[in-house]
């Protein structure tokens, strides 16, 4: 593979944030290194990491990004905490394992699903079949065994929002 | 049950008191706010603007690398002989290496799920990110060559567990780039301790002859790229399945 091609402008604009981030200044030495680190990095593994620069680049996504995070973080979280800890002292539990179709495309964003929905308290994911498009997921509350309402319940809006992110 | 938590109970205590007297009443002459004379040397020495210094605000790497430099330097080395040994006792040749191969491609091929490896790529990136960042601010802050590089080892056991060691062999990270590139660390780390010698006139190790910051630069490059191949050298060797390798051992028994 040509040398140019390899390149990938989104590994070393990752490695670099990463890495000012973590030495938190940013100085002409730190920017100096930072950037040696990302250039040898994003040479070293091309496209292992960003398949598609365009969609890495693209501010739509990352619009899209912050408002899921503030939603899911501030909303979704909320609200699922408050309903656990109402079971906590009710003990009106119904556990179970429901499997869920997945229609997003892209490996992260399955994987933005799938922890999602693992970092709601409340349902866990356990599996996911071998083709990807099924979720296993541990609930506390099985109230219905139909596809579309067990999505509907779980998953929400989360695969909307992967689906404008990732794919 | 109730011996338990009398022993509980009893180094609770005893813990308890060790810490009473050792910080309130001083025992030991650790506590206190005034510096000892020995910790006032280094801290007026490490980073001075004239007379001997070794240019560098962090104490701890300049005691590692200037003041007990020589103590450093055989550990790299100890480092150095454990890596031979591990290579001179595990290492296969280019048939059984073959043979390896070929069991493992016979085998089906248990693969992590892909949120597994998705996360494991995202990760291992960061890590790189953050090891490299340990290791170039050694002379600054806190960490240093060993640090970064082991936590650059820590990403390439995620790479092992996610992915497998022969897809990464696959991928063009074999024995022989990682042996070179240990070699290279150590070069570097040898070439800047024997720099004030040729150049300066000065001891072995004497870095503080170097301009400003080289000197302990070089040594955490040098000691990071060496940790990190040295330890990516075992674990290659390491890599191989215990069945495949008992496989070829028997070959060779019956050979």
């Amino acid at each position: 593979m040509k040398p140019i091609k390899r390149f990938s402008p989104a590994t070393f604009v990752v490695v670099l944030a990463v890495y000012l981030f973590y030495t938190g200044s940013v100085s002409e030495y730190d920017i100096i290194t930072g950037s040696t680190v990302a250039l040898v990095v994003s040479f070293l593994i091309g496209h292992w990491l960003v398949e598609d620069e365009l969609k890495f680049f693209s501010p739509r996504r990352w619009f899209y990004a912050v408002i899921y995070g503030f939603r899911y973080f501030f909303i979704e979280e909320t609200k699922t905490h408050i309903d656990v800890a109402k079971r906590v002292f009710t003990l009106r539990a119904n556990p179970g394992i429901v499997r869920i179709p997945l229609e997003v495309e892209s490996d992260y964003g399955k994987v933005l699903v799938a922890n999602s929905i693992t970092n709601t308290p409340g349902t866990i994911v356990v599996d996911i079949s071998d083709d990807g498009k099924w979720l296993y997921v541990h609930w506390i509350d099985v109230s219905t065994l139909e596809d579309r309402e067990v999505k509907e319940n779980i998953v929400a809006y989360f695969e909307d929002y992967a689906r404008k992110i990732f794919d | 049950m109730k011996r338990d938590a009398l022993v509980a109970a009893s180094f609770l205590i005893a813990f308890i008191f060790i810490a009473y007297v050792v910080t309130v009443k001083n025992i030991l002459g650790l506590g206190g706010e005034e510096l000892r004379p020995l910790s006032e040397f280094y801290l007026s020495h490490a980073f001075a603007h004239e007379g001997l210094t070794s240019h560098s605000p962090e104490v701890v790497t300049a005691i590692v690398w200037n003041y007990r430099g020589f103590d450093t330097l055989f550990e790299t080395f100890v480092f150095f002989l454990a890596i031979m040994g591990a290579l001179s006792i595990l290492r296969l040749d280019r048939e059984q290496l073959e043979h390896a191969r070929e069991l493992e491609g016979s085998m089906p091929h248990r693969q992590m799920d892909l949120i597994v490896k998705a996360t494991t790529k995202l990760v291992v990136v960061m890590i790189i990110a953050i090891s490299a960042s340990i290791a170039l601010h050694g002379h600054l802050t806190p960490g240093g060559g060993f640090q970064g590089g082991s936590a650059m080892a820590v990403a390439a056991l995620l790479l092992f567990a996610a992915f497998s060691k022969f897809t990464l062999e696959r991928r063009g990270l074999t024995l022989k780039h990682t042996i070179s590139a240990y070699a290279a660390g150590l070069a570097l780390i040898l070439a800047t301790i024997l720099a004030p010698v040729v150049l300066y006139g000065g001891k072995v190790l004497e870095i503080n002859l170097l301009p400003g910051e080289t000197g302990l630069f070089n040594l955490d490059v040098g000691e990071y790229t060496a940790v990190t191949f040295g330890f990516l050298t075992v674990f290659l060797i390491l890599g191989i399945p215990e069945w495949v390798f008992k496989n070829i051992l028997r070959r060779e028994l019956n050979d």
